[in-house]
This record gives C-alpha cells, sequence and structure tokens, in this order.
C-alpha cells in the first residue's frame, strides 16, 4: 500500500480525478468504482474550530482550506509499472531482476502534497510517512 | 439432516486466514481475508479491543457465539476521541484518564459541568461535501452525577438534532431544530461495567461542517440549558462521528481516521464445491448436464441411480446473517467459478431493504432469481438449493421461490463474501454461518435450517419482545 494526500482546487475537480481511475454501473443504476484504491473525502479541511456563544451559535467561523483534500490508500499493484522485464535464465532463474516504479496515476502527482507528518487524517494503524507514496 | 460439505461458523482465524469447521483439512477455510487497516472488535471479555491490519474480527457484540465482522471503509471524524480535554470546552472540565474505558483500561475521562446555561465541550469538523448527508454520532457514557446526558450535532445554527438519553429509564428523547436537519433515529447498546454507547443518527443540513456537542445533566434539558446542579458529570470514551451507519469504533488522537474494508473470499475450492467431494468422474452434475445431456437413455439410466440413493445430486447453499449493513452500494455473498459466468448470489440491493437471490449458469444467463424484501437489522437465514430442473429459494423458514427448469452452473470453486470471488461488491455485516452442501436438500430439512428452534427465538432473532 501507498499512501498519497492531495489538494485539488474544488470538489468537481477532485471527483472528476476519482472517476477517472475507472467506474461502472451497477444494476441499480448507481455508480461503483471498478479500481481498488481507498479513496477519503476530506473536503475543506478545518485550519481553525469555530467559537460558539452560550446558544451553541457560530462568533466565529471556522476557516476553511480553499482546496478540497483527499487522501488515498493506493493499491500498489495498480500503480506499479514494469519499466524493464526480469532477465531469466534457461531454468527460470532470474539473472536480472525486474525494474518497476511506482508513481501517482495520470494527473494526480501535480495535486499530490507532501507532508511531514500524519496531517489531519491518516489510515488507522498505518503510518503515512512509512508508506508515503 | 445432511452434513455440511462446508461449514464456516467463526471461531478460528489467523492473519489473512479464516477457517472452516468442515470440512477438517482445511479444503473449506477462506484463504484469503484482508483489511489493510487496524479495527476494533468487542473482544470474549467483553473490551474493545484494536486488532492489526489482516486480522479477522471474531466480534462478541451480539452474545456470546462470535460473528465474523465484516465492515466497509469508514471515517470517524472526530479527532482525540478519547482525549476530551482537547475538546472546545465552555465552562465544563474534562480530566483525563480517570476511569476504566471499554478497552478495559484507565483511558476514559470525566467531564463535569456547571449549572450555566451552555456547559459542553464541542468540536467542528468538516463534511465530505457541503451536502444533505445521513450521519451518526455515537459516544461511550457512563453515569456518574446527574441522570441525563444531552448530545447535539449542529450544521448552521439553528439547525441541528439535539438528544437527551436519561439512564435510568434507558431512553431517549429528541427533537428537531431549524430547517433541513432532521433527526433519524437514537439507540444505545450496554457494555460492560455499565458502559452504555449511545448513537444518534440524523440528515444534515448542506453546511459545510458539522458540529457535536456533549453535556453532563441533572435535569432534562438540552446542552444550552440551565442545569439544577452544579456538578453534573459523566465518565465519557470513544467519540465517533461518520456517515451512514454506526459501525465498530475507530480511535483517533489528533487526525481523524479511516478503518479500511474487510475482504473475505477463496473459501473451499472446485473440488469441493463440484460434486460429492470425492472426484470429478463420480460428479453426478457434471455426468448429467456435460456428459449424458444428448445421450436418450442414459438419463434414464442415471436417474434410477440417483433414485435409488446410490448417488446424490444438487447442492444447497446456507447463510446465516445476524445484521447485514445498509451502505451505499451492491454487496453479495456467492459461490462462483471466481467470473460471472457460473455463479449462486444472494445480492443485498443499494435499496437496503431487499435482498436478489439468483443462479447464474454460463456466460451468465439467469437460470433461476427472486427479489425479496427483508429487514437488514434482524437476522436473517437464506438458503438456496439447485439441481437440474429444481431451484429453490428459501428465507426465515419458507420458501419463496421455485424454478422447475434449467440446467445448473458448473465449475463452481469459491465461497466469497462478494460478488464472484473478485474485489468487487464486498458483503458488509455480521456473519453467523455459512453452510454449501453437496446436496439439494429436501425441503423439511432447508425449512428447519432457515428457521428457528422456537417462536421465542424467532421473535428475539426480529428484535421483537415476547410478553
Amino acid at each position: 500500500m501507498k499512501i498519497g494526500k492531495y489538494e485539488f482546487k474544488d470538489k468537481s475537480t477532485a471527483d472528476a480525478k476519482i472517476k477517472a481511475l475507472g467506474v461502472s454501473t451497477d444494476e441499480d443504476g448507481n455508480e461503483y468504482p471498478t479500481h481498488s484504491h481507498s479513496i477519503v473525502k476530506l473536503g475543506h479541511i478545518v485550519l481553525e474550530q469555530p467559537e460558539l456563544d452560550e446558544d451553541g451559535e457560530i462568533i466565529k467561523e471556522a476557516v476553511l482550506s480553499e482546496n478540497y483534500h483527499l487522501d488515498v490508500a493506493w493499491n500498489e499493484k495498480e500503480i506499479t509499472t514494469i519499466e524493464e522485464e526480469a532477465i531469466l535464465d534457461e531454468d527460470g532463474m532470474v539473472i536480472t531482476p525486474e525494474v518497476i516504479s511506482i508513481d501517482h496515476p495520470y494527473g494526480w502527482k501535480s495535486a499530490s502534497v507532501d507532508l511531514e507528518t500524519n496531517g489531519v487524517h491518516s489510515f488507522f494503524g498505518i503510518d503515512y510517512l512509512a508508506h508515503k507514496i | 439432516m445432511a452434513n455440511p460439505t462446508l461449514a464456516m461458523i467463526p471461531s478460528g482465524y489467523k492473519a489473512g486466514k479464516v477457517y472452516s469447521v468442515l470440512p477438517a483439512n482445511g479444503d473449506g477455510d477462506f484463504t484469503t481475508f484482508t483489511r489493510a487497516s487496524f479495527a476494533t472488535r468487542l473482544n470474549n471479555a467483553g473490551f474493545i479491543e484494536t486488532v492489526d491490519a489482516n486480522i479477522p474480527r471474531l466480534d462478541y457484540t451480539s452474545g456470546s457465539c462470535p460473528v465474523l465482522l465484516l465492515e466497509e471503509q469508514k471515517i470517524n471524524n472526530l479527532t482525540d476521541s478519547e482525549n476530551f480535554n482537547n475538546w472546545t470546552k465552555l465552562n465544563i472540565t474534562a480530566a483525563t484518564n480517570t476511569t476504566m474505558s471499554p478497552s478495559g483500561d484507565a483511558s476514559a475521562d470525566t467531564i463535569t459541568r456547571n449549572s450555566t446555561a451552555a456547559s459542553y465541550v464541542n468540536k467542528t469538523f468538516t463534511k465530505e461535501e457541503e451536502d444533505s448527508l445521513i450521519m451518526t454520532l455515537s459516544v461511550f457514557v457512563k453515569k456518574n452525577v446527574g441522570d441525563f446526558f444531552a448530545i447535539r450535532a449542529q450544521g448552521t445554527y439553528p439547525n441541528r438534532v439535539d438528544s437527551l438519553f436519561e439512564f435510568s429509564t434507558e431512553t431517549f428523547t429528541s427533537l428537531e431544530s431549524g430547517n433541513n436537519f432532521s433527526f433519524i433515529g437514537a439507540s444505545f447498546k450496554k457494555y460492560a461495567n455499565d458502559w452504555y454507547r449511545l448513537d444518534v443518527s440524523f440528515e444534515t443540513d448542506e453546511a459545510a461542517t458539522l458540529t457535536t456537542l456533549f453535556s453532563p445533566r441533572s435535569l432534562t434539558g438540552q446542552v444550552d440549558s440551565t442545569d439544577s446542579a452544579s456538578d453534573s458529570s459523566v465518565f465519557i470514551w470513544g467519540a465517533q462521528c461518520e456517515n451512514d451507519n454506526l459501525t465498530s469504533y475507530i480511535k483517533t488522537t489528533t487526525s481523524a481516521q479511516t478503518r479500511l474494508k474487510d475482504v473475505c473470499k477463496d473459501g473451499g475450492n472446485s473440488v469441493l464445491f463440484n460434486g460429492n467431494y470425492q472426484s470429478d468422474l463420480l460428479n453426478p452434475l457434471r455426468l448429467r448436464s456435460t456428459y449424458f445431456e444428448n445421450l436418450q437413455g442414459t438419463t434414464d439410466i442415471l436417474n434410477s441411480f440417483l433414485c435409488d440413493g446410490v448417488l446424490s445430486y444438487g447442492s444447497t447453499m446456507f447463510v446465516d446473517l445476524q445484521k447485514s449493513f445498509k451502505d451505499r452500494t451492491l454487496g453479495r455473498i456467492s459461490i462462483s467459478d471466481s467470473s460471472t459466468s457460473n455463479a449462486v448470489v444472494i445480492s443485498k440491493k443499494t435499496n437496503n431493504s431487499q435482498f436478489y437471490l439468483f443462479i447464474a449458469r454460463a456466460n451468465g444467463n439467469i437460470v433461476a432469481e427472486i427479489t425479496t424484501d427483508v429487514d437488514y437489522d434482524v437476522r436473517n437465514k437464506i438458503a438456496i438449493s439447485w439441481e437440474v430442473d429444481s431451484f429453490k429459494f428459501y428465507v426465515n423458514g419458507f420458501l419463496v421461490h421455485t424454478v422447475t427448469s434449467g440446467e445448473t452452473p458448473i465449475d463452481l470453486n469459491a465461497f466469497a463474501f462478494n460478488e464472484n470471488n473478485q474485489n468487487s461488491w464486498n458483503f458488509f455485516g455480521e456473519i453467523n454461518q455459512v453452510h454449501y452442501y453437496n446436496s439439494s436438500l429436501q425441503n423439511l430439512e432447508i425449512e428447519k435450517l432457515t428457521s428457528y428452534s422456537s417462536f421465542e427465538k424467532m421473535a428475539e432473532s426480529q428484535l421483537c419482545n415476547v410478553e
């Protein structure tokens, strides 16, 4: 698994990127993903909590990020490219292992953000820094 | 009553695998279990414990018999779910780690309010979209000073839902305020040591954020009502706010956390599902539908053997579901050839109130099918039996559909809690047991299998009280 953090200018841009990963339609007419990545929509994340008065009415609005945020746990197999095939001998033993690369899907790299912490969201029990794409 | 060829009754597991009770040689085990993240379960000691990635969860929430817990991906949007001193506080104090929590360690906090009108802890988070969403807010509480606990979920003020739980009567009182913010339901579950998990479901307004507020009380009222006592308090732990329905607890600290989905598949193998678990040569289904189909007279000879009990044929699939979770996608339980060509399928519909049961053969052609109404919140027992020219569907003790012509699916090789042993349409729910029989059981046998041993047990399973 590889984890990526992304920010897009708005929700519709993020949704378009998600849809481009692959969707189909089920028998009830609902769209469902055909990929096996795990996507979490964080939206315009809270940068500062709001202040409420005694009735619970907001007297100072929360400060939200201007961008729309996603965290993605990528299925490594689906974002791995074999750059060079392995070279085998006559017995099938590996002489030179295959060369692979793992990268963001097309169109995602420019939206990726690189954090030095887990940020505002993480996958339960999985360290982002250890699995950063 | 015939013994099942495969029986998975949740009992044994290890990382990446769920063991079946039958057959004893391991051929019926579900050899693929994945969940890329940690998750929690209620263990047999009655405590909530965190389990590592890829560890199947046998959960004891429903009683002394565990269920296999299969859940979808969920995020707990509330950070510091166990540390209320890090929440925003108004006229309230939070003392950390004061008492034993439902996880069995001293991680529960005490929050103590005064008599001022507005006394609460609160936390705001961003919803995944500025739209009306169905969400569930939950928290573990234990009574201390005062008999009430007030909960509020709020969008753009005054749009909100308030719920008040009374410990002594174990009842909720809920009300909506403002516009476009509606109450759906409130319930509780009791845990060891007098802990309650309270949950309130609602449909939000279209605000970008949601604010959650909690307050202990000695009087009835809301989080912002004056209180008679100046020291009302409650023990509190494990707050969670998630989309859709309530699921198992997800611990958070400084960041929101996502539990990833459970996937369970690769149960059994091609030998087990195709014939008498002996050899392909003795598989009557294959003999009849593949080799002798077009030879006049041969079918009669084979039938005579079948009638004499020399051979038996047909198959039965049985599932016993403690609960079927309501989610946004289809969810299937299947025995298939690991493709969409041949399969016997129990499918949850996205309307969350029906099951679509069907049998497909040869390129996915539907041989028999029925859509039946079910209550996802209660226990459901479903069986499908199939043999050439005889397909039967049973739900909770009743034969709901019969088809009397058609060939059977072939080359079945896997029992899976998804569409066809691949990766789509995973089933999410609580599994009591699943069986496969290499014979089509008699009507009385299946009625007994899918029914209950007494009227009381049936009533209990449907969450009814018998007086």
